[in-house]
């Protein structure tokens, strides 16, 4: 499991670069935006899961690139792994099996971490692993109740409910490790995701650009809301933006069609074209819509022309 | 019939009888008796025309037995119908091409299926590609036309008078009088037996099938694709080989001009051919390599395409010049031929033609490597072009020039050019666009020399056998229509003038025309709605947010319906054009899961708004074909250039929108563009559900849409734009709505009679969705019927074979009919008419291109296919029809319109009308007035109606008049203007200045772009004009001027495009926002432009006049006193002074109305716009709004000025003044003492006339500002309750939304760590702490490390804005896991500094605590906390870990963050489990630590039982161990 051999400095050396935006760090000039092929590559050599802390690893090879992006790209490549997998382990016959796994493991007195390693073994989040042995254990221990799903994520939450002590303290192990899955790891995103969201709209203030935000739509009854839908108009390299979405990732092929699909397009039949925003970058060739209405960047726009009717008097 | 013609030919009857007899005034004489014949006359006049010329016309096609496939003006229109007249054509040459054309195919599968019909199809096409066999086939047509025309027949068909009846005997049932046709004088006996019904309905089955299917489009067969068949060189060559046997005896054969000009042959011979089969560009030989001259031309590159004589070889490509071609003529360029469309050009789109070029200059450089070393591959490719060519024919020698001196039979020929022409003008003939197809047709036929037919016996039978005589004809009539053709568009008007012919015949017309063309035409208007770039429909709350839905499931459906209708619209767009690409494959199963997502009525009722909103929203921009272009900068810069040289985008406009080849002068409907989804996305659907919101949606919108009424105060200012759209809006949703309405009645068959009588009987019961007629009346009222007609027509134009014969459709067409005769084509004046038409003087007529567009509107649709035949002739009172309904609509129509008599009629529209008996005219007029026509006998009784009907109608204007939205005072304006103290004004002046409220009916609201819009079948005049100016210019040269677009690169200047953006963002800014906003705005912009002009009105023209004409007076005296006799001389001076005056006036006054301006926009549109803008429009939004009203008033303000405050003006102005001024200085010179007095009287008459003025206006003014509602002072007495919402300022400091969080910062600081990096730092500490080997661990985790984590904590949660309580949360678990895992893994670091730090987290807030109290500490003693400190199997390690941890727990219950009784209950918990003895001692030791720590406070103090359970606990823990010893 990558993360594994991550000292203290290096996380600590990473206050600064989530936080200033990329303004602060002027002096290496990493970019987000990447070419498909070079996104190819990273995501080639994340597959070939070198030793390591695998973010390390690949900003020391793709010097070029802001860590946040790389850090993206990676979580982006554990999910589709997970979801690849997640069929094929939590089928019943291999759930049981992987409990039975663990219970050998813990019957033979392994030191705590035993599902960590066994994580790592499977190529599997450790966090969904402690979760579906989790079920297991509820469902073995606890045959009277039906296991539901929140329960379960009650446990998750809060792991010293685990009445097994190594149960509890395996599961806690294995959502500290986890980085991508695990409630540790969803409030992270969320908050990042939040966090540029605010920082959009403190820009969007400072520039005294009227908006109404999802919260205001949703109020209004809107059926589909952008995290800011502008009052007036502004444009943007030429191109008129009515809404702006806040997205915290890297902008994939996968997640940008989803997006689309979901997201973009509904805006776009709605309020017209638009701006999407992904600040851990994108890959160029998906900025396709761009003359259409749908326009993609990694950071808040700084050429913004406003409306101005007096302007072509 | 035929008696009647004769009578008038013979010249018994002077053709203006015979025309006063048509409209039922009884003329004596030979007439009388044929009154009978009366209804017939016009169709079967109009068919004898036909057949008079159908052997020219039919020459021209096979000439004698080579069927030549001459270009463009070889089909005849048979009268009736042209669109429904030649399933032989459709027959014999099945192009391909032919049915590319996107029509409304009502049924796929076609009738092609019938064995006969698909052998019969094969055979044709066979024969289309065998052309030899092609030619015997035509020539047995056309062998023996004689025999045939007698019957007055089409002669291009092989059976045509079974046919042609067959189609007529569909339509008996219901049309009591149809069509004459010809050969039946009596219509009963039209009236088939039941065998001879049989027997057409099997030849229907036959022939009809075919065409009745697709609407037949296939009809007039593209002039390119007809020019451009391979046949048409092939055959040629074949006749060639006939020719050139004796060309030149056959020449001496003819007559003597014929022969004199032999010169003329041989010069005739150079002329240019249509297509030069040589041309290895055009028509490259397989396999080989294009020659190419690398010459490199930019942008326009002119092509010529020049025939070669015949002897010689000649190489012309069609793209560039090459040096071997052969100009055998001297190039001349005459400026229309930039006008022409080029063949590839016209036939095809621009994106192809683009393609071609981009193919062009590939090959261009494929060349340019190529020859030098391939000039022998070259030549040895070449040979065998050069072979083909050596067979090629000139054609062009073989046409016969239409020659005046050839014309015979003078006499009948002017005589049934003056009745044809009379038909034309006076509405008599159902379709002026056949009529002028024809007449085109004519004046370009062409006939190919030595193809002519035999004159027989029947000679003095036939006026327009020759081509001569056509064209003779053809230029009688138009110089008759003169005025008619003079609304046509310049394009058409140019190339009518510069034809040959009309020089040769008609100089006076050629005149005529050119003297037109140079009068300066009218200022474009350019109202193209520009295809919006917004896609969408935005989302409005009022009608799409939840409130508007039942449920919230049928709310979110409606989301995914939306998001499923576009993803359809983005594959349609993508695909659609894809060859193979089929819309039900395609999208059929999304449409199917769209509409049975929820079979709800609501889900329905949005989704059909929805689809109506999309249709509008795509197919408004679609009209206009330039507008295609998908590049939105290309879009951009035409939008720019559009709104910044409108005179250079029409030019560019008028070039590249080349003339769309329909499909002759009545093209079937169709549905271009994007209109195709909308259908397609019906039919495919073919949900009746859905079909019937769709229907409701769409009628309600049409009747809104329809009801508007438009008046417009100012004809140049935005109202007629607006309106234009409206009418454009209302065609197209009629038509889908006809379509909708139409569409379960379609049907591919034909119907026999007695099925028909059937339905139509059934259908009669039906009411239609719309009151149609009750709609034209309303219109008719309000002065719009221009309005309701358009899409009237388009609604009716869908209908299927039965419905126009049932009695409401039957009413409404006859209305229609009635409308028709209303048309004309200019302008009655004032006063116009005799005593008859006179009466009704104060109604309304329409301007001539209104009428023009109804004209040919209406034409189109009485000559579509399921219009019944004839019913244009039909008698009203003969007809089955509601006829209280039609006659209430009469009334209102003749109320509302003038009508006028024949005799007005000559006396405005025939120019030579006012010399010819004028006497008899007057007459004649008087004479009408008695007459009760047939037709006119509803209008008989309307005297009593009309009183009746006139009252409400006057008050409904009146009201409008008074209504606080239009400004009532303009007539007041007008008249204070002019009272009796200013001189009044000349008319030309008083149109200026003086207001009427205009009707649209009466405006010029229809510019040709509309017509070209509405009735793109216009362009087709043109087609066939350049067409022959393309194949027969005899001293012209033709040069082809080949536009090849070439993209240039992209230069717009910036500002440019910033105005661009500009625009785009203002269209973005209404999109989202409630439609009431741009109302709002474009109403203040209106009120306020007009407040505007109207106080520079009332204020500032009078005041600068007064002074410039008290200038003038000073000036005056002064001169007459010096020189006291010559006051010639004075004028003079005078004359001079007023143009200094004028223009300092203009000066002065521009400065004043621009200070006006803005001042006003400064003061009023703020608090306007809040008033009335919905209240929730941020401040921002109406600051916009406030910029775009104070730009857009000040733009219409300064238009206004510029258009009427000229020097010019003023200058009249005041030179009437000074006439006055002079005659009073006279006096006053003569009489010295008296003048002094007078004049002085008269100035202070004139300043009291004044001072009344300005004190009216001054009341006027402010009872304008009380009805119009929000005048500064309302302003400021609704500003308490009004302002606040308005202009709340929506806070937005970012906190608070996710409010939840217990602290929050009051400013957010971002330079402090961001809440996820402290929670990832946090968890990484966590993590690194309970996972790495505590060996290790001293080395890696500090002190300080962990303090800078729990002080960014602390600052974080202070300081910043964005945490969320996701975060929050989070960190209550980190922090008390963080606190567990120093004390478990590295005990000494969790000494008392830490301790304390973590205590200050926890604290309550009051004590500056930022996570206060975190949940979780209740759960620190928990078996995982054990089994952290268990890890390390250091028993050191653990005692101190034991120790820390109740030294923390300690603390945490002397801080009171923690209970004692939770302590308990944790370690009851803990003692659940089995532990080893060890864990239990530490735990034991833990919990003493605890009870002892507790003792020395008070805090246990109270609670003894508590601590008893303390220390039992920490007993047991040490009990346990004996337990576990001793089991």
């Amino acid at each position: 499991m990558p993360g594994t051999s991550a000292d203290v400095s290096e996380f600590t050396a990473r206050r600064g670069l989530v936080n200033g935006f990329k303004k602060c760090n002027e002096s290496l000039n990493p970019v987000s935006i990447m070419k498909l092929q070079q996104y190819e590559e990273v995501i080639q050599v994340i597959n070939s899961k070198p030793a390591g802390n695998i973010v390390a690893t690949l900003v020391n090879k793709f010097e070029g690139i802001e860590r946040t992006t790389l850090n993206s790209i990676w979580a982006q490549e554990m999910q589709k792994k997970v979801k690849k997998n997640f069929h094929r382990i939590h089928a019943q016959d291999k759930a049981s099996e992987i409990y039975s796994n663990y219970l050998s493991c813990v019957e033979s007195r392994d030191p705590p971490g035993i599902l960590v390693k066994m994580a790592l073994a499977m190529d599997y989040s450790p966090a969904m692993l402690a979760k579906l042995i989790l079920e297991q254990y509820l469902i073995a221990n606890c045959p009277h109740i039906i296991v539901s799903k929140s329960q379960v994520n009650r446990l998750l939450r809060d792991t010293t409910m685990i009445e097994d002590r190594d149960l509890s303290i395996e599961v806690y192990l294995c959502l500290l490790e986890d980085e991508v899955y695990g409630p540790f790891a969803d409030s992270i995103k969320h908050s990042i995701g939040y966090e540029y969201e605010f920082f959009l709209r403190r820009e969007l203030e400072k520039l005294n650009i009227s908006y109404q935000n999802e919260d205001d739509l949703r109020l209004r009854g809107y059926d589909k809301t952008p995290d800011i839908k502008l009052d007036i108009p502004i444009a943007v390299d030429g191109k008129v933006v009515n809404w702006i979405e806040s997205k915290a990732s890297f902008g994939d092929e996968e997640s940008h069609r989803t997006y689309l699909k979901d997201q973009f397009w509904s805006y776009w039949n709605r309020f017209g074209p638009g701006l999407v925003i992904y600040w851990f970058g994108f890959i160029e060739e998906l900025d396709e819509y761009r003359d259409k209405g749908i326009m993609l960047r990694d950071s808040f726009p700084s050429n913004i022309v406003f409306m101005d009717p007096l302007s072509i008097a | 019939m035929a008696a009647v013609l004769e009578v008038l030919l013979q010249g018994h009857v002077s053709p203006h009888h015979l025309l006063l007899w048509l409209h039922g005034t009884p003329v004596g004489g030979v007439l009388e008796d044929l009154s009978h014949l009366r209804v017939e006359f016009v169709p079967v006049f109009l068919n004898f025309l036909r057949d008079q010329s159908s052997i020219v016309l039919q020459a021209g096609i096979h000439s004698g037995t080579t069927p030549t496939k001459a270009p463009s003006s070889v089909r005849a229109t048979k009268y009736v119908s042209p669109g429904k007249d030649h399933s032989l054509r459709t027959r014999s040459r099945k192009h391909p091409l032919v049915f590319k054309g996107k029509t409304l195919q009502f049924s796929d599968t076609d009738i092609k299926g019938t064995p006969s019909n698909a052998q019969q199809e094969v055979q044709s096409t066979n024969v289309d590609q065998l052309l030899e066999a092609n030619s015997a086939f035509n020539s047995t047509v056309d062998t023996s036309p004689p025999a045939m025309v007698p019957s007055g027949c089409a002669s291009n068909s092989s059976s045509p008078v079974s046919r042609t009846n067959s189609k007529q005997g569909r339509y008996n049932t219901s049309t009591p009088r149809r069509n004459g046709y010809g050969i039946t004088p009596k219509f009963d006996s039209l009236r088939l037996s039941p065998h001879e019904r049989h027997h057409r309905g099997k030849r229907q089955n036959l022939e009809g099938s075919d065409h009745e299917g697709k609407w037949d489009h296939s009809f007039e067969v593209k002039h390119s694709e007809q020019r451009l068949s391979l046949g048409d060189f092939i055959t040629t060559d074949i006749k060639l080989a006939d020719k050139r046997k004796s060309p030149l005896p056959r020449d001496k054969n003819r007559s003597p001009v014929g022969r004199a000009s032999v010169g003329w042959s041989l010069r005739h011979q150079e002329m240019p051919k249509i297509l030069d089969i040589g041309d290895e560009e055009a028509f490259p030989m397989v396999g080989s390599t294009p020659v190419q001259d690398k010459q490199q031309k930019r942008r326009i590159n002119p092509t010529r395409i020049v025939a070669a004589s015949s002897s010689q070889q000649s190489k012309t490509s069609l793209f560039s010049q090459n040096p071997k071609t052969v100009f055998g003529v001297p190039l001349s360029k005459s400026p229309s031929s930039s006008f022409l469309a080029s063949e590839e050009g016209s036939s095809k789109s621009m994106e192809k033609e683009r393609e071609l070029l981009r193919q062009e200059r590939l090959r261009r450089i494929e060349t340019g490597e190529d020859v030098s070393g391939s000039v022998k591959n070259d030549k040895r490719k070449q040979s065998p072009t050069s072979q083909i060519q050596q067979k090629l024919p000139d054609k062009t020698t073989n046409y016969i020039q239409a020659s005046p001196d050839l014309v015979s039979n003078r006499s009948c020929l002017d005589i049934l050019s003056e009745v044809y022409a009379e038909l034309i003008l006076y509405n008599m003939a159902p379709s002026v666009m056949v009529e002028l197809y024809y007449l085109i047709q004519l004046l370009t036929v062409r006939v190919i020399l030595g193809s002519e037919v035999e004159r027989g016996e029947q000679c003095d039978k036939f006026f327009l056998d020759t081509p001569h005589n056509c064209v003779y004809f053809a230029t009688k009539v138009l110089l008759l229509i003169t005025e008619l053709v003079k609304l046509l568009d310049k394009g058409t008007i140019k190339l009518l003038s510069e034809n040959p012919c009309i020089l040769q015949f008609s100089s006076e017309l050629q005149k005529n025309l050119l003297l037109f063309l140079q009068s300066p035409s009218r200022a474009p208007m350019l109202h193209l709605a520009a295809k919006s770039p917004i896609g969408g429909v935005s989302f409005q709350t009022d009608t799409d947010n939840r409130n508007n839905f039942p449920s919230d499931q049928a709310f979110h459906i409606f989301r995914k319906q939306r998001d499923l209708f576009y993803e359809m619209l983005r594959i349609w767009e993508e695909n659609h054009l894809t060859p193979g690409w089929l819309y039900a494959q395609g999208l059929g199963s999304r449409i199917r899961q769209l509409l049975s997502l929820r079979p709800n009525s609501a889900n329905f009722t949005h989704f059909a708004r929805l689809f109506q909103s999309q249709l509008l929203n795509m197919c408004r921009g679609d009209d206009d074909e330039s507008h295609l272009q998908q590049d939105s900068e290309g879009f951009g810069f035409l939008t720019l250039l559009k709104k910044q040289h409108p005179e250079k985008y029409k030019r560019l406009y008028e070039r590249l929108v080349t003339p769309s080849k329909l499909g002759g002068p009545c093209p079937p409907p169709s549905f271009p563009g994007s209109q195709e989804f909308f259908r397609d996305f019906i039919l495919t659907a073919s949900n009746f559900i859905f079909n019937q919101h769709l229907k409701d949606v769409l009628i309600s919108h049409i009747l809104i849409l329809s009801e508007r009424e438009f008046i417009i105060l100012e004809p140049e200012d935005g109202d007629c734009a607006e309106a234009r759209s409206v009418v454009l809006n209302l065609r197209i949703l009629a038509k889908f709505l006809g379509f909708l309405e139409f569409l379960p009645y379609q049907t591919s068959e034909h119907i026999p009679e007695s099925v028909m009588a059937t339905h139509i009987s059934l259908r009669s019961k039906v009411c239609p969705p719309l009151k149609i007629c009750e709609a034209l009346r309303q219109c008719a009222i309000s002065g719009q019927l221009v309005v309701a007609v358009t899409w009237v027509v388009e609604f009716l134009s869908m209908v299927d074979p039965v419905a126009l014969h049932s009695r409401h459709y039957l009413t409404v067409v006859m209305t229609l009919i009635a409308i028709f005769k209303l048309l004309y084509i200019m302008r009655p004046e004032e006063s116009a008419g005799c005593p008859a038409c006179g009466a009704s003087s104060p109604a309304r007529s329409f301007s001539p291109l209104n009428s023009l567009l109804l004209k040919l509107l209406l034409g189109w649709l009485f000559d579509l296919p399921n219009f019944p035949d004839g019913l244009f002739f039909v008698d009203v009172a003969e007809a089955d029809i509601d006829h209280w309904e039609y006659s209430q609509t009469l009334q209102v129509l003749n109320v509302n319109y003038k009508c006028l008599c024949v005799a007005c009629l000559r006396l405005m529209l025939v120019p030579s009308s006012n010399r010819m008996d004028k006497s008899a005219t007057l007459v004649d007029g008087t004479s009408s007035q008695r007459t009760v026509s047939p037709v006119r006998d509803f209008t008989a009784t309307k005297d009593p109606a009309q009183t009746l009907i006139k009252t409400p109608s006057k008050q409904k204007l009146q009201g409008s008049l008074m209504s606080p939205t239009k400004t009532p005072s303009k007539f007041l304006l007008v008249s204070m203007l002019e009272s009796p103290q200013t001189t009044p004004l000349k008319a030309s002046d008083t149109q200026i200045v003086a207001q009427h409220m205009h009707h649209l009916d009466e405006l010029d609201f229809v510019d040709h772009q509309m017509i070209t819009l509405c009735c793109p079948f216009i362009s087709e005049l043109k087609n066939l004009l350049s067409d022959y100016w393309c194949g027969v210019g005899s001293n012209n040269v033709n040069s082809y001027r080949k536009i090849t677009p070439l993209s240039a690169s992209d230069r717009t200047s910036s500002s440019q495009s910033q105005m661009q953006l500009q625009l785009q963002l203002e269209d973005n800014f209404f999109h989202n926002h409630h439609s009431s906003v741009r109302k709002t705005t474009d109403f203040v912009i209106e009120r306020l432009s007009s407040n505007v002009i109207k106080n520079i009105r009332t204020k500032i023209i009078p005041e600068l006049r007064i002074s410039a004409i008290e200038k003038l007076k000073e000036f005056i005296d002064d001169r007459i006193q010096s020189t006291p006799p010559s006051v010639e001389w004075t004028r003079d001076g005078v004359q001079k002074r007023i143009v200094e005056l004028s223009q300092e006036m203009t000066l002065q006054m521009k400065t004043k109305c621009f200070e006006l301006a803005r001042q006003e926009c400064s003061d009023q549109i703020l608090p306007a716009l809040s008033l009335l803008l919905p209240g929730d429009v941020t401040p921002q939004g109406v600051e916009v709004c406030k910029k775009l009203v104070t730009r857009c008033s000040k733009d219409k303000v300064l238009a206004w000025i510029q258009s009427h405050l000229t020097p010019t003006l003023f200058s009249k102005d005041l030179t009437a003044d000074s006439e006055r001024l002079l005659r009073q200085a006279q006096k006053a010179a003569d009489l010295q003492i008296t003048t002094l007095e007078a004049s002085y009287s008269d100035m202070s008459l004139s300043n009291l006339e004044l001072s009344e003025v300005s004190g009216a206006s001054g009341t006027e003014n402010s009872s304008v500002a009380n009805q119009s509602g929000p005048s500064l002072l309302d302003c400021h007495l609704n500003s308490p309750t009004n302002q606040p919402s308005q202009m709340k300022i929506i806070p937005k400091n970012g906190s608070g939304e996710i409010g939840c969080v217990p602290t929050a910062a009051t400013e957010h600081d971002h330079l402090v760590p961001s809440p996820s990096q402290v929670l990832t730092s946090l968890k990484e500490m966590v993590r690194v702490l309970t996972v790495t080997h505590t060996g290790k661990l001293l080395n890696t985790v500090s002190e300080q490390q962990i303090q800078l984590v729990l002080e960014d904590i602390r600052s974080t949660l202070t300081k910043r804005q964005d945490v969320t309580l996701a975060v929050f949360r989070a960190l209550e678990i980190l922090t008390t896991d963080f606190a567990v895992a120093i004390a478990a893994c590295v005990p000494n670091l969790m000494n008392s500094d830490t301790q304390k730090i973590f205590v200050s987290l926890w604290k309550p807030r009051k004590d500056e605590g930022v996570i206060p109290m975190p949940g979780c500490l209740n759960s620190l003693l928990c078996p995982r906390t054990i089994m952290l400190v268990a890890q390390n199997p250091l028993a050191s390690h653990q005692k101190l870990a034991w120790r820390r941890l109740g030294e923390f727990i300690s603390l945490l219950i002397s801080c009171e963050l923690l209970t004692p009784a939770s302590v308990l209950d944790q370690c009851v918990a803990l003692l659940r489990h089995t532990w080893p003895q060890e864990i239990l001692s530490g735990i034991s030791s833990c919990i003493e630590g605890i009870s002892q720590t507790a003792l020395k406070e008070r805090a246990f103090q109270d609670d003894p039982t508590l601590l008893q359970m303390l220390d039992w606990v920490g007993w047991v823990c040490d009990q346990m161990d004996d337990f576990s010893d001793t089991i």
